[in-house]
């Protein structure tokens, strides 16, 4: 069952060409683990600011966001707004800063040189884990949207795409990545505007929009268009979930701590130029909610007899556009899919390159060797990737999977990752206590999450709680073990005026 | 094992979630946007991002330094959380 007419399928290939093109040029001229890990450091402001908030968007975010939307409303944008400009800020005026002037490739080779190599193996590794993990979330993503649109197999949707993106990161590293995320946000950008524009036409405007929600929602739609929705709403996603694990935890945990984000500053030519690229990116971020949390309130209004709301999408790009522009929304989807599967990917080979390979199995690694082992794990993890999707069929929904991978380990080593920035007093032995407090507790109340919380899916509270486990371990064992000497934490932690 | 962990928590759990129930929907917006302006003033006392928005003459400029689009950028978003909230 073919739903996509060949203008559309034309537009659509025309795209993946043009993306095939451009890693394989790009990636000509690398020849060292700087060129293919950090692009070189020559990666400008403007396209690091774009390609961090493309990678954030991402297919996860186009399905699983309007699914979320679709069934809870406006609040989903907090996801996008607290949930992502805070953490922003104070990640380009206190952390990124530490990060670039130390030179590192990755957040836990910075661990290590701040805590011990254990703490940096550690992160490493889960960080690793979860990133391939997450590569088969994304594929899945693409998976629902291509069985609607094209009828395609969930099988031969995640071979496809991933033998795409897999290709050009292979090819161009991190260069590759930031440079095709740039196109992929103008065309993101250009097919959810045209959703939104159609959507709210065919529904009569805001005017309309607002009626027809209340008219087919009626009582359980009643918080539609709030933003803080109340403690007892049976939605993740209450006014004190959304700021104490979201705001306070996983947002700072993903802006400071992912290595995907932080990589691409890491690659600017200078701590400023590195700045500007976080404050862009939040700007951006305030338009985000427009054009990815709309189209699913604006589903519901369209078609609210949907079962699943991961379907909303898909069925926006089915039911509402017209040939030719139905390519272009779905060149769209693929430009977000792409974005976040070459972030993690290039990542994902950036941190056992660097902080496992090079530290573990050959110190004397030179340059050139770094980037050929770069591109073989690239190539082995988005295989590792392709097997893994099948996985999340397993979850609810797409973003739910992704948020309670995220929310397992993120709490914790943000916790250690936070005071080894701001409090000299913190030691290795306390950061290693930190994480195994975290994330212990993070999987005990998962175990228990249906009798201990009241809302469903409560993986905002639980990184909270493991947050705050972290940070009351790490205090304890720090203050009884022996901390650093300055000399040895120079440029490693914070101080006021620097 | 489980029953003992959710018996030993389930008080502690009831408590939290009573407060944050007991919290009316516009004192939640207000703290969402005291997080925002008071992150806006910690920007402001960072002076030493003043040296970066220097031109070439040594004159500070508005538009060159970072904060002011910081706190620009957290002032859209709480007058978001004010109106939207």
């Amino acid at each position: 069952m073919q739903r996509l007419a060949n203008v559309d399928i034309a537009v659509v290939l025309v795209y993946l060409a043009g993306m095939l093109v451009l890693g394989f040029v790009l990636g000509r001229r690398q020849r060292t683990d700087r060129d293919y890990f950090l692009g070189g450091r020559r990666l400008k402001w403007w396209m690091v600011g774009i390609s961090m908030v493309v990678s954030d968007i991402g297919a996860l975010e186009l399905v699983g966001v309007a699914g979320s939307a679709y069934v809870v409303g406006m609040s989903v944008a907090n996801f996008d707004w607290i949930g992502c400009i805070p953490a922003m800020v104070l990640a380009a005026f206190l952390f990124i800063p530490f990060y670039w002037r130390s030179g590192v490739f990755t957040v836990p080779e910075y661990l290590g040189r701040r805590y011990n190599d254990g703490v940096r193996a550690i992160v490493s590794v889960l960080w690793g884990l979860f990133m391939v993990a997450n590569l088969g979330i994304f594929l899945w993503a693409s998976a629902t949207v291509l069985k609607i649109l094209l009828g395609w197999p969930a099988g031969l949707s995640i071979v496809v795409t991933a033998s795409v993106i897999g290709f050009y990161t292979i090819a161009g590293g991190l260069r590759a990545v930031v440079f095709t995320d740039t196109i992929q946000y103008f065309v993101l950008l250009v097919g959810s505007t045209v959703v939104v524009l159609l959507g709210l036409a065919e529904v009569g405007g805001i005017d309309g929009l607002v009626t027809a929600v209340a008219e087919k929602g009626g009582e359980s739609r009643a918080n539609f268009f709030d933003l803080v929705l109340p403690a007892d709403t049976p939605h993740p996603f209450s006014w004190s979930a959304v700021l104490f694990g979201l705001a306070f935890v996983l947002s700072p945990a993903y802006w400071i701590g992912n290595q995907a984000i932080v990589q691409r500053n890491l690659g600017t030519a200078s701590e400023r130029e590195a700045k500007k690229s976080v404050l862009f990116g939040a700007c951006l971020k305030l338009t985000i909610p427009f054009l990815i949390v709309v189209p699913g309130i604006l589903g519901f209004a369209l078609f609210p007899e949907l079962q699943k709301g991961d379907d909303i999408f898909p069925t926006l790009l089915h039911e509402l556009l017209p040939t030719g522009l139905a390519g272009l929304v779905f060149a769209g989807f693929l430009a977000a899919l792409m974005s976040s599967v070459d972030s993690y990917l290039n990542s994902a080979a950036t941190l056992w390159t660097m902080d496992i390979y090079r530290r573990y199995v050959k110190r004397t690694a030179t340059p050139e060797h770094l980037f050929r082992v770069g591109r073989v794990l690239t190539l082995v993890f988005i295989i590792a990737a392709v097997l893994l999707a099948p996985l999340t069929a397993r979850f609810e929904g797409i973003f739910s999977a992704m948020q309670t991978l995220l929310s397992v380990f993120q709490g914790p080593t943000f916790a250690i990752l936070l005071l080894g920035m701001t409090w000299k007093r913190a030691t290795g032995a306390g950061a290693m206590a930190g994480l195994a407090a975290g994330v212990a507790t993070s999987s005990t109340l998962f175990w228990i999450k249906d009798e201990i919380f009241q809302a469903a899916d409560p993986f905002l509270y639980i990184a909270w709680w493991s947050f705050a486990a972290g940070i009351v371990a790490t205090v304890a064992v720090s203050l009884v073990t022996r901390p650093k000497s300055a000399h040895e934490l120079k440029d490693l932690t914070y101080r006021r005026g620097r | 094992m489980k029953e003992w962990i959710i018996d030993l928590l389930e008080p502690f759990a009831r408590v939290c979630f009573d407060a944050a129930k007991s919290v009316r929907p516009g004192v939640a917006v207000a703290v969402y946007v005291l997080v925002l302006l008071v992150l806006a003033l910690w920007v402001l006392t960072l002076n030493q991002e003043a040296d970066g928005a220097r031109d070439r003459s040594g004159r500070w400029r508005m538009a060159r330094d970072l904060r002011t689009w910081a706190v620009a950028i957290l002032a859209v978003q709480a007058v978001i959380y004010v109106v939207f909230g």
